[in-house]
């Protein structure tokens, strides 16, 4: 059954399928965060991605986003960009906080169908940078212990 | 004179056998090591297939419309452990006006069967805020599986290594009699993420 569905997305997707990845899913940093990710278009044909940030914070029952803070400063290198089929792109930011840590999503989004009369999708994918007073590496690790959602590795 | 001559070649060759000995004290240098990193991002891949459905065959009476084709939505990664949870959700623009056109239809017009499910309203909140963007009352979420509240089509508790999920969603519109003919458009947001 499930070789059949990837046999039939695979026939739907030299046609006319809609894919993105987005890598890495998460960033971590000290105190500024010069970082970056990729965009992949899957597709054999061009896309347009547009990008938005987030702030979020975390509890006992996950992410909880929303606008940017004030106190949360991110520099892209480009807020949109129109992907060649198959190009990756790899988009560039600095974020500076005035109060850390703080938490920002930048949130990548595809329009991928137009239509006149109907429904189109949109794909959107998420990179989540975490940004911390000191170590960088343990960042993501403090943030989600201070919550209770430290996941088992 | 003649002997000497003749012995040349004699003479040359013990030479070359005594020059061509082995050497008896042989050096080796220091071992250089050189370190080999192959880093491998974590990524996330979302799909779906078509990018655009149509509502076709509107009853003014009752309001409903033929079912949509249906969206084939793939979720694919390569996830590092450590996630909590990788999910994909789908959700509409707006509540009020989950396709605009001539008047605008609500969210909680629109139905999504989702994996073959039961069709339900298009109309879930958000529980946990689970992606940036979310419009909660306008979430088309699974009946079934796990924890169908937290408004996702899919969802997978400390994910790790290669991801694969396939989900459906086939749309369907009821209960938006009296619409007036005209173009309506909306936009379905699809999204994966990985906590």
């Amino acid at each position: 059954m499930k070789h059949s569905f990837a046999i039939l997305m695979l026939i739907l997707c030299a046609s006319g399928c809609r894919a993105q990845t987005v890598s890495p899913i998460v960033a971590e940093f000290g105190k500024k965060a010069n970082g970056a990710f990729q965009i992949t278009n899957n597709t054999v044909q061009p896309m347009v991605v547009s990008l938005e940030s987030y702030s979020f914070s975390l509890d006992s029952k996950g992410q909880h986003f929303r606008k940017l803070d004030a106190t949360t400063h991110v520099t892209l290198s480009e807020s949109s960009a129109r992907l060649s089929p198959r190009e990756v792109h790899e988009f560039n930011y600095r974020i500076t906080c005035d109060v850390l840590p703080c938490y920002t999503t930048i949130l990548s989004g595809m329009i991928v169908g137009k239509t006149q009369d109907g429904i189109q999708v949109r794909l959107i994918l998420p990179h989540s940078v975490y940004t911390c007073q000191k170590k960088a590496s343990k960042c993501r690790e403090q943030a989600l212990k201070e919550a209770g959602l430290l996941a088992k590795k | 004179m003649n002997w000497i001559r003749k012995s040349v070649p004699a003479i040359a060759i013990l030479a070359l056998l005594v020059f061509a000995m082995p050497a008896h004290g042989q050096t080796y240098s220091n071992t250089s090591q050189v370190t080999v990193t192959l880093p491998i991002s974590e990524s996330l891949t979302v799909s779906a297939t078509p990018a655009n459905v149509t509502l076709a065959n509107y009853s003014y009476a009752n309001g409903t419309a033929s079912a949509s084709s249906v969206i084939s939505v793939s979720t694919t990664g390569n996830l590092a452990p450590g996630h909590n949870w990788v999910f994909t959700a789908a959700w509409f623009s707006s509540v009020g006006a989950a396709l605009s056109g001539p008047s605008n239809v609500p969210s909680s017009d629109l139905f999504a069967a989702i994996d073959g499910g039961p069709a339900t309203a298009c109309s879930a909140p958000t529980d946990g805020n689970v992606i940036p963007g979310e419009v909660s009352g306008a979430i088309c979420a699974a009946t079934t599986g796990y924890n169908p509240n937290l408004g996702s089509i899919s969802f997978q508790q400390n994910p790790a290594g290669p991801y694969s999920v396939n989900d459906t969603i086939q749309l369907t519109l009821a209960g938006a009699p009296g619409l007036a003919a005209g173009s309506y458009v909306g936009t379905l947001n699809i999204a994966a993420g990985a906590f």
